[in-house]
C-alpha cells in the first residue's frame, strides 16, 4: 500500500509514499516544498486519516495566513507548533523533558500558544509522547534544515538530526515527508530514506524528480503546474 | 490581504501588490548594490503611507546614512524614528566581541540626530530589551535594521548565533511589525537567514569600466505568489527604474 502525495496526475508515474516508511523532500528555497507537504496531508484528511504537521520554519498561525489565498482546506489537519516565542529572551542550552506543545487542528491555531523554549531533544520526547497515545498516518515535519540549525544548541549537529530521524523512522503506523532546503548536506539521511524527492524552480517552471524509490517508475522527471489548488502533473 | 509597498511600482508588481505584512525580510548583497537605499525607500513610503516607521543602524552613523540620501532623492524622512547602534572603533579591539557593540540605543527623530554618541552594550539580548521598551510607548509598523550583518558579527557568540537570530526575528513577527534586514554577502554566507526570513531579496552588481549594470531578484516569498525572474534597473534621481532586457 503506498499513500498519495495528493498531487493531481502524478500517481501515474509514482504511486506514492510506502506505508509506515520515512521519505525526503528538498529543494531551494521558494521552491514549493511546505506546499507538497500540505497537499500530501489533505490528500490524507481527505480520506478521514489523521494527519500531523509538526512546524518548525514558522508558527503554525504564520503557515495558515500564508495559504490562505489557496482554495484549500487545512482546517482538520492536525498541527504541533514547535516555533519557541521571542518573549524568553535568554538562550541557553534545555535539557528538560516534560511535553512542551500539543497537537491542535490547523483552524484553532492562534499567536497566542507558544511555547517558550525547545530543542531536538524536548521536541522528540514530546512527539513521543503524544504518538505513544495517538496514531497519526500522515506526518510531516517542516523543515529538518530548521531542525538542524535553531534546535540543536549545544549538540552534534548530524547526529542529533540522525537520531531525531531514527524516532520518526521506527514510529509504527505512521508514513512520514520530511523537508528539507537543498543547501542542507543530506547525504545520511537520505540513506535513511525509502523515497527523496527533489523539486526545482527554474522562473515559473516547476519540475519534480524522483531521486530514490523502490518502486520501479516509468518516469523519474515531472514537469509540475501550480496554482490555486497546489501543484498537479502538467 | 492588506499588503506594504516599497512605492516602486515594478518591486511591488514582483510580489504582486507589495509584501505580507507582519514578517521579516532579507536583503542581501554584497557592499555597494542598493541595500540600503531599498530598505530606506520601504521605510519612506511606510511614512507617507502614515505609518510609524523605525530605522537602526549599526553601520555608520545614522545621519551620514540619512542626510546624503534625503539631499539626493528628495525624500522627506523627518518622521523617522532613528536608532544609532554604531559600535565605538575603539572597542572593537577588546577580547570579548560581544560585549563590544555599543550604542546609545536610545530612538529619537531623525531631526534632533548629533554626532555625539554615548556608550551603551549592544547584543541581540539587549536590543530586543531596548525594542520591548520602545514598542510599549510605540507599535512600529516598519523596521529596518541596517545593517544585520554587524548585529550577527558582533551581537551573539558565534555556538548560539542561530536560535539566537531565530528568536530575534519572531520578535517582530510577534509585534506585528513588517521588517527588512540587509544582510552582506551572496547567498552561501546567509543560510539560516533563507530559512528564517518571510522573504529574500537579492541584490547584484557589474561594475566593468563604463558599464554599470544592477539587478534585483526575488529568491524566495512567503504567503503570496511572485516573480523569481531576475531584474535589471537603474538607480537615479528619479528614483528605482527598470530597464527592459533586450532578448
Amino acid at each position: 500500500m503506498s499513500l498519495d502525495l495528493g498531487i493531481k496526475g502524478l500517481s501515474d508515474y509514482f504511486p506514492g509514499l510506502r506505508e509506515n516508511t520515512v521519505n525526503l523532500i528538498y529543494g531551494p528555497p521558494g521552491s514549493g516544498k511546505t506546499i507538497i507537504g500540505l497537499q500530501y496531508l489533505m490528500d490524507g484528511a481527505d480520506k478521514n486519516q489523521d494527519t500531523l504537521y509538526i512546524s518548525l520554519d514558522e508558527s503554525a498561525y504564520e503557515v495558515r495566513k500564508n495559504f490562505e489565498n489557496m482554495h484549500w482546506n487545512l482546517d482538520i489537519v492536525n498541527v504541533i507548533d514547535a516555533v519557541p516565542t521571542s518573549k524568553k529572551r535568554e538562550i541557553a542550552p534545555y535539557r528538560e523533558v516534560t511535553q512542551v506543545s500539543e497537537v491542535l487542528k490547523m483552524k484553532d491555531v492562534s499567536m497566542k500558544y507558544q511555547i517558550k523554549e525547545i530543542d531536538v531533544f524536548n521536541l522528540r520526547s514530546t512527539l513521543k509522547n503524544i504518538l505513544e497515545r495517538r496514531k497519526f498516518k500522515r506526518i510531516v515535519l517542516d523543515s529538518l534544515t530548521s531542525l538542524k540549525l535553531f534546535y540543536t544548541l549545544g549538540v552534534e549537529v548530524e547526529e542529533a538530526a540522525i537520531t531525531f530521524v531514527d524516532f520518526l523512522r521506527v514510529m509504527e503506523d505512521s508514513t512520514t515527508l520530511i523537508i528539507a532546503e537543498d543547501f542542507d548536506d543530506l547525504s545520511n539521511i537520505m540513506r535513511m530514506m525509502d523515497a527523496v524527492i527533489k523539486i526545482e524552480r527554474e522562473g515559473n517552471d516547476f519540475t519534480l524528480e524522483i531521486v530514490k524509490s523502490s518502486y520501479i517508475l516509468k518516469k523519474t522527471f515531472l514537469p509540475l503546474i501550480l496554482n490555486e489548488s497546489g501543484f498537479m502533473v502538467e | 490581504m492588506q499588503r506594504l509597498k516599497f512605492g516602486i511600482q515594478w518591486l511591488d508588481d514582483m510580489f504582486y501588490g507589495g509584501l505580507p505584512p507582519n514578517k521579516v525580510y532579507f536583503i542581501a548583497g554584497n557592499s555597494g548594490t542598493g541595500k540600503t537605499l531599498f530598505s530606506l525607500r520601504f521605510l519612506y513610503e511606510g511614512l507617507r503611507q502614515g505609518e510609524k516607521c523605525l530605522y537602526i543602524a549599526t553601520d555608520r552613523p545614522p545621519y551620514s546614512i540619512l542626510n546624503p540620501i534625503t539631499e539626493s532623492f528628495g525624500w522627506n524622512l523627518l518622521s523617522l524614528s532613528v536608532m544609532d547602534a554604531v559600535p565605538t572603533p575603539s572597542l572593537y579591539s577588546t577580547v570579548y566581541p560581544v560585549r563590544d557593540m555599543t550604542a546609545k540605543g536610545e530612538i529619537r527623530d531623525v531631526s534632533s540626530l548629533n554626532k555625539n554618541i554615548e556608550k551603551g552594550e549592544l547584543t541581540f539580548e539587549s536590543l530586543q530589551l531596548k525594542l520591548e521598551l520602545e514598542y510599549k510607548e510605540k507599535k512600529y509598523d516598519r523596521v529596518v535594521i541596517d545593517s544585520f550583518t554587524t548585529l550577527k558579527r558582533f551581537g551573539v557568540e558565534e555556538e548560539r548565533r542561530n536560535p539566537v537570530m531565530a528568536k530575534f526575528v519572531r520578535f517582530f513577527v510577534e509585534k506585528g511589525s513588517t521588517a527588512i534586514f540587509t544582510d552582506e554577502g551572496d547567498v552561501s554566507k546567509i543560510r539560516p537567514e533563507m530559512v528564517l526570513g518571510g522573504g529574500i531579496i537579492y541584490l547584484s552588481r557589474t561594475i566593468k569600466r563604463s558599464y554599470d549594470s544592477r539587478s534585483l531578484q526575488i529568491l524566495k516569498a512567503r504567503g503570496t505568489r511572485f516573480d523569481p525572474e531576475e531584474k535589471n534597473f537603474k538607480i537615479s534621481e528619479e528614483g528605482f527604474e527598470i530597464v527592459r532586457q533586450k532578448k
